[in-house]
């Protein structure tokens, strides 16, 4: 096990860059967090539509909503492979082609938890902002989404693992990152599956579990700070 | 919520309708290469000596990459040479993201229809392979064998072809279908002669070949239909590579003596035979979907899809109950071992496990069951165990939620009127238990339905699987896409009807 580490570790960390485009495991980091990064801010503003006014706005992004959360994502993975370069008019590669399917997809899961979060706050705050005579958007930006954004960040870097562990789909459509390379070793070696499939799937879960775990000791940090009762 | 949903069916139908209206416009790609100073060739990243990562330096190398330099070197631009599957590189070069296609590609009639070929650059035999000491001797044997492929080669669509009774099962490249093949998951394998000599050698397993060839086909480098000037352009190249001996050359390096191959050259740079006549065929239309067999795989896969998430869905909720079990039992090791598991389900991609399950799993067990697995449609029976083995963390985390939710007093007050530990269990902490952890139970089926199209990465025919191999065969993309996709969404609604009504259910208790 530690041979096929040592002889290719180059392959597994950083894919075939620079002779390529950025793989391996820092690829999956990259998509993971570009993704995430994108994929806040429109998940915020889907999340703000759904509490709207506005009838059209508020029925349009449900229907999102519950279309990213009836389709698998392999399938929106699919769609974006063959609609993206097709929209756009332009060769575009697997990485971006992913990229825009997490972050379409991640935005709908996304804007529930910040949704949520939202709608956890006590109603007094807006009230209390109203009786203060702040307008409608003063009262989002600078009063609701700070608390509900700090409230649902455990429940935000529980989404960063899904993430990474949904960039992994990107292997179907050739996107070099840590699962590729592992299979592209696997394809050199031939024989030793095993070997390669646990270095792969340990690699993982050590990254996944420290976030999840970071996610929860955050969490029990801010129910302390916010004087919620520990569960 | 009516009208959320309406308008979520009306979106699938709209995109459809939408993407007519931005065809991508035609234009010259030899001019582009020109201008842009590089040439950007779709290479196959695992199939020595073709195109493949050489591990020491990182960088694509082989016998097409070089045909990719020389060609590029002739227009007087940089080679670029880029990684496609087997199975996308059409779709690849159809979506501009490549100019030209250099990657083991074979003349078909269905190919030429979707692309332009140049001159012949490589002529290869198509073969099958078959253990030592098999009972298969020639192709007319492999009628209800299974035949593993790499997805979308040629192997696969002669094989289809010539012995429609053989049960053909694709994989992501060439390495995965010979993996599949030496772990004896299959009786054949149909690869190139070349790609048989390699694995030969580099696994150090030996096999038997098939004599008699299930096909021999001509290689061309493939360009997008309509782009005249790049295709002369190839053509001229490839013509000058092969007067100078250039041609020969590369051949040498590759598969000459001094190689694993020993090979001396019998073919020469030609115009493919039959090359334009079936250019002239016209496209199929949208009606081509409602043909045989496509309806019959479509639902095929659909049921398949739903054989997989009921069984896995079965066996995750034994080994949760199992797994509650041992987090009850006051035993610490006991509670560990289940955390473990809980953790390692819930933090290692489900695509991952799921290739974990396929190629190292069955190595790890006994003969006996390795035995059984060959012969029990071994990829079904591996994704519904990765499948339910993975779930099986979820739905026990979602139990040990609804039993946390029961007030103590339940269990203290089954004490005081004498029920012993099982019995208080069985009788009051489980039933309610259930009861309060169906919502995320619901979830969870949810995500287990929709993650069951992850076992496509292993050739097991489900609905997505099903899908793509009619986008493949059809190029109806939109259509067939459209339709999956409604599929799907209509299962999950009712799955997210099922669970909403029990969470109205439950609340109002």
């Amino acid at each position: 096990m530690l041979d096929i580490i040592r002889e290719n570790w180059v392959l597994l960390l950083i894919g075939n860059y620079p002779h390529g485009p950025v793989g391996g495991l820092v690829g999956t980091l990259l998509l993971a967090s570009v993704s995430l990064l994108i994929a806040l801010p429109c998940s915020v503003a889907m999340a703000m539509a759904r509490n709207s006014h506005s009838r059209i706005l508020r029925g349009g992004v449900t229907s999102i909503v519950w279309l990213m959360r009836g389709t698998p994502l392999l399938m929106v993975v699919f769609w974006s492979n063959y609609l993206v370069p097709l929209l756009l008019g332009w060769p575009v590669g697997p990485f971006w082609v992913m990229f825009v399917a997490l972050v379409v997809y991640e935005s709908a899961y996304l804007s529930e938890v910040v949704r949520a979060g939202i709608n956890a706050l006590p109603r007094g705050q807006s009230e209390a902002a109203r009786a203060l005579g702040l307008p409608e958007s003063v009262t989002m930006f600078t009063i609701i989404l700070p608390q509900a954004l700090y409230n649902s960040f455990p429940a935000l870097l529980t989404q960063f693992v899904s993430i990474i562990k949904e960039t992994s789909l990107g292997f179907v459509i050739g996107v070099h990152e840590f699962t590729y390379s592992a299979a592209v070793i696997n394809a050199n070696l031939l024989v030793r599956p095993v070997e390669i499939f646990s270095i792969l799937a340990l690699t993982y879960f050590i990254i996944c579990f420290s976030f999840a775990s970071a996610a929860r000791w955050v969490e029990r940090r801010i129910r302390r700070n916010r004087g919620l009762s520990a569960q | 919520m009516r009208r959320a949903i309406l308008a979520a069916v009306a979106a699938i139908l709209g995109l459809g309708a939408a993407i007519f209206l931005f065809a991508p416009e035609p234009s010259d790609t030899l001019q582009q290469v020109r201008s842009r100073g590089t040439l950007i060739c779709g290479v196959s990243s695992s199939i020595k000596p073709f195109g493949y990562l050489d591990p020491a330096s990182r960088e694509l190398v082989g016998y097409d990459v070089d045909f990719c330099r020389a060609v590029a070197e002739h227009i007087g631009v940089r080679a670029q040479p880029m990684a496609v599957s087997v199975e996308q590189r059409i779709p690849e070069l159809n979506a501009g993201r490549i100019d030209l296609l250099v990657s083991v590609l074979g003349w078909t009639p269905e190919r030429a229809r979707q692309i332009d070929y140049s001159h012949s650059y490589f002529v290869s035999r198509q073969v099958v392979i078959v253990p030592h000491g098999s009972d298969i001797r020639d192709l007319a044997e492999l009628a209800n064998r299974r035949v593993s492929a790499a997805k979308g080669s040629t192997g696969e669509q002669y094989l289809r072809v010539k012995v429609p009774g053989a049960a053909v099962l694709t994989f992501q490249d060439a390495p995965s279908a010979f993996l599949a093949f030496e772990q004896g998951k299959v009786d054949a394998m149909v690869l190139s002669d070349l790609a048989a000599m390699q694995l030969r050698q580099e696994s150090g397993s030996d096999f038997a070949t098939i004599r008699q060839p299930i096909a021999i086909e001509t290689w061309g480098l493939g360009v997008r239909k309509g782009e005249k000037a790049l295709l002369h352009q190839v053509n001229a190249a490839l013509t000058e590579m092969e007067v100078k001996g250039q041609a020969e050359a590369i051949f040498t390096k590759w598969f000459g003596p001094g190689t694993e191959f020993a090979q001396s050259r019998t073919f020469k740079v030609q115009p493919i035979a039959n090359g334009d006549q079936a250019a002239e065929q016209t496209d199929g239309t949208l009606l081509d979907l409602l043909k045989a067999p496509y309806p019959g795989w479509l639902w095929q896969g659909f049921l398949t899809t739903l054989h997989l998430t009921g069984l896995s869905w079965v066996l995750a909720f034994a080994i949760a109950m199992l797994l509650t079990g041992l987090r009850m039992s006051r035993v610490v090791p006991l509670q560990w071992f289940v955390s473990t598991y809980v953790e390692f389900s819930r933090n290692i991609p489900l695509l991952v496990q799921v290739m974990f399950w396929y190629f190292a799993m069955p190595s790890l067990l006994p003969d006996g069951a390795q035995l059984w697995l060959q012969n029990h449609n071994s990829e079904f029976v591996l994704a519904t165990c990765a499948l339910g083995f993975c779930l099986a963390g979820y739905f026990a985390e979602s139990i040990r939620s609804g039993i946390r939710a029961i007030p103590n007093g339940q269990e203290e007050a089954a004490r005081a009127l004498g029920f012993g530990g099982v019995k208080t269990l069985r009788f009051i902490i489980i039933p309610q238990a259930i009861r309060l952890s169906l919502p995320p139970l619901m979830n969870n089926t949810l995500l287990l339905f929709q993650n069951s199209s992850i076992a496509l990465a292993i050739g097991v025919h489900e609905l997505m699987y099903q899908t793509r191999a009619i986008e493949n065969e059809t190029y109806r993309t939109v259509a067939i896409f459209a339709l999956a996709t409604l599929m799907y969404f209509s299962v999950s609604l009712l799955l997210m009807f099922q669970a909403a009504r029990v969470e109205r259910r439950l609340a109002k208790r």
